[in-house]
């Protein structure tokens, strides 16, 4: 291929089993159908898919993407994605990062890896690949990984790496990059691990090319201004709370923190039990930012116990450590909280995913579902930190209890017997972090009916104003639609709005774009201008956005082969179809079945798949 | 070389590189991204808060990495 501004125009494929390394060029029809990054490693996933093949065997293929953006200037221009068949639900599951840019440097858009190493290898990636022995690595925590290859190789190197979790295929497991940025969703960990790779180290010397700098650079201070310098106290408030934004109103009145698996909703008093004053002045010491990003909305934290008590640590997502052990399991008070995310972290796990197992154990054993012949011995409370610490452990080592927990919330209910199911909340096996008792919003039916790990199919629109303006100039949705959508925001515009929000989404993916809301406020022709002068390509808004649509449409038809139908996509967790939702004086009623799955057929329509199975036609290009 | 005048306040760096991304974009000639060409070093050190950061031998002291540092982690 020809050399384009923005790609670096090679694909790494690396197959451990028959240890084989080689590059193939990407190829230009690709780019012009599936844009970079995530819509390559979807295509290389389906091209490449062994249909019902166990997700942690050796035919499962993971694959590493970033987007022409990525390496470049443009403000927030950091995220990188990887994709695999989840463990957690035998479709696609994707997973982000915004640390992992160093990837292009190395002088690659996507990295694809199969089969499975004889015994534990790690990678090498620099001027030149190599497989490299991590036989001393193999049972190390993430952190003590991390080291020992810095100390090997430099800290010039970027390092991904599991922890124990991903080591024994628990489906909570994550990949954590430098000691902290997760790839934190959908188990991506575990199938790290089936295939006996404990890390990937990084370290670039290439450069990425501009088309055009002097209209590069003039949109680069456009989108600097849209997205930062006009929104200057925004910027600040992101920087400060970072995710724990989320804990006070607008956020936290969608029902985001739901109590004790869901069967309750936040005390008014939790708050004050996480006091904000003390975040700023006792724990936070520093701001941490993905790539190019001025904003900087993740933490550098003191850890208030355990061994490491004093030393710092730096956090992505610390409203995820909320949700999964302070909200999820009940756990009180910062000490307890940061510790579970520090295990969480060092062990290799997702927080929301672990958290959400444990709350269902808890849930078992306060209802006598479960008991200590169950739990070799443990007795499971609400807000007993111990314990959950005790859970976390024996899930990422596959021990005790832990053993089933580490199967997810749909093998491990399976595992337990007794209607244990009814008390395992989830799509398709996916943790859930908004309550649809409270309020349907777009993003929150876009997560239910295709939950794959990533959560951002359509963030942060919950509790927004929708103008038509902002549906037209952000989102790219054509007058008449638009109109019509603002008008029923509750049915029809909902589910057209959600297929609209996805792709705005996925163009922001496929780019390399992180989709927190001050970045969300850079026009789509903002976003095209920047696209045509980095790689030369003519685009506009439109294009950018229908190959969003055929990543979609490719997303899919992996998942048709897996089987996937209406019913996977209609599943709603038991609790949230059965019992109300009490609230002080606000009562909420289950969610009907029925007005989903009505929201399901629009859905369909919009996407213009069949509407009654949800199969993509055969006409839809991919 | 000349010396930097540049103030590095490490403990501010948020690790976002725009300081390397802009030297390399704007001092080089052919106009690229490039860690390798950048004449500022960000990398990670918990001695030192979260990361190092360092003037490599051919920094300028042009001053275009303090005007995308947005942690006042540079200044002059
Ligand atoms: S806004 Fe936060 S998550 Fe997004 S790129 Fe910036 S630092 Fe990363
Ligand atoms: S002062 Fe100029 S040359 Fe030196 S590191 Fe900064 S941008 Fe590069
Ligand atoms: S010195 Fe400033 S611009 Fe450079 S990485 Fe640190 S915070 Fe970012």
């Amino acid at each position: 291929m020809k050399k384009i501004g923005g790609y670096t125009g090679k694909i790494l494929k690396i197959d451990l089993g028959e240890k084989r390394i080689f590059t193939e060029p990407l190829p230009e029809e690709w780019i012009s159908s599936f844009t970079g990054g995530l819509g390559i490693s979807f295509k290389l996933a389906y091209d490449n898919a062994c249909p019902k093949e166990d997700a942690l065997g050796p035919k499962n293929v993971l694959i590493f993407g970033a987007g022409p953006f990525v390496g470049t200037l443009i403000p927030g221009a950091c995220k990188t994605t990887v994709v695999a068949k989840t463990p957690v639900s035998g479709f696609l599951g994707i997973s982000g990062t915004g640390h992992l840019g160093m990837l292009k440097f190395t002088g690659y858009d996507n990295l694809m890896i199969t089969g499975e190493a004889d015994r534990p290898v790690y990678l090498k990636i620099d001027d030149d690949v190599e497989i490299c022995d991590a036989g001393d690595l193999w049972g190390k925590d993430t952190w003590d990984t991390t080291e020992a290859l810095w100390q090997k190789l430099g800290k010039q190197f970027v390092v991904a790496c599991i922890g124990p979790a991903g080591e024994n295929m628990a489906v909570q497991a994550s990949i954590i990059v430098n000691k902290y940025s997760a790839y934190a969703q959908s188990g991506m960990g575990a199938v790290m691990g089936s295939k006996n790779l404990k890390a990937i180290a990084l370290s670039g010397s290439r450069s990425i090319s501009v088309a055009d700098p002097g209209r590069f650079s003039e949109l680069i201070d456009k989108a600097y201004h849209q997205s930062i310098e006009s929104q200057k106290e925004t910027i600040n408030v992101f920087r400060e709370w970072g995710t724990l934004r989320a804990m006070g109103p607008p956020i936290s009145q969608f029902g985001p923190h739901e109590y004790k698996n869901y069967s309750e909703v936040v005390p008014p008093d939790l708050p004050y039990k996480f006091p904000l004053d003390r975040f700023m002045s006792e724990i936070k010491r520093g701001d941490i930012s993905c790539m190019a990003c001025p904003i900087g909305c993740k933490h550098l934290i003191r850890m208030l116990k355990g061994d490491k008590a004093g030393d710092s640590m730096a956090v992505s997502c610390l409203v995820g450590g909320f949700h999964g052990f302070a909200a999820h399991c009940a756990v009180e008070g910062w000490e307890d909280a940061i510790r579970c995310d520090e295990l969480c972290n060092r062990l290799g796990m997702d927080y929301l995913s672990a958290g959400s197992a444990i709350a269902f154990a808890i849930e078992l054993y306060q209802k006598k579902i479960i008991d200590k012949t169950d739990t070799d011995g443990l007795e499971l409370k609400w807000g007993a930190a111990e314990e959950v610490q005790e859970l976390l452990r024996q899930m990422a080592l596959k021990q005790g209890f832990g053993k089933i927990l580490a199967q997810g919330l749909i093998k491990g209910p399976q595992l337990i017997g007794k209607n244990s199911e009814k008390y395992a909340v989830h799509t398709r096996g996916h943790a859930i972090y908004y309550d649809p008792r409270r309020a349907m919003s777009p993003d929150l039916f876009s997560d239910m009916i295709n939950a794959s790990g990533d959560r951002f199919h359509a963030p942060g629109w919950a509790g927004k104003t929708i103008t038509k303006e902002f549906l037209e100039r952000h989102l790219g949705m054509p007058p008449d639609q638009a109109e019509q959508a603002v008008t029923d925001m509750k049915g029809y515009g909902l589910a057209r709005f959600a297929k609209w929000a996805e792709d705005n989404a996925t163009m922001f993916e496929c780019l390399g774009l992180c989709q927190m809301p001050p970045h969300q406020k850079v026009e789509l022709s903002v976003w095209a201008g920047l696209y045509e002068a980095l790689t030369g390509i003519k685009t506009d808004g439109e294009k950018l956005l229908h190959a969003a649509v055929r990543v979609w449409n490719i997303r899919r038809k992996f998942d048709l082969l897996e089987g996937r139908t209406r019913k996977d996509d209609s599943f709603i967790a038991w609790r949230f179809v059965t019992e109300r939702l009490a609230s002080g004086g606000e009562d909420h009623d289950p969610v009907s079945e029925e007005s989903f799955d009505a929201l399901l057929t629009e859905y369909y329509k919009e996407r213009g798949w069949d509407p009654t199975e949800g199969s993509v036609r055969q006409e839809s290009n991919v | 070389m000349a010396e930097p005048q540049i103030e590095i306040k490490a403990e501010n760096c948020s690790g976002c590189l725009r300081c390397s991304l802009a030297c390399s974009f704007y001092n080089t000639k052919e106009r690229v991204f490039s860690l390798a060409e950048a004449q500022i070093v960000v990398r990670p050190d918990e001695s030192n808060a979260w990361f190092n950061v360092e003037f490599r031998e051919n920094c300028t002291s042009c001053g275009i990495c303090v005007e995308h540092c947005d942690f006042g982690a540079l200044t002059w």
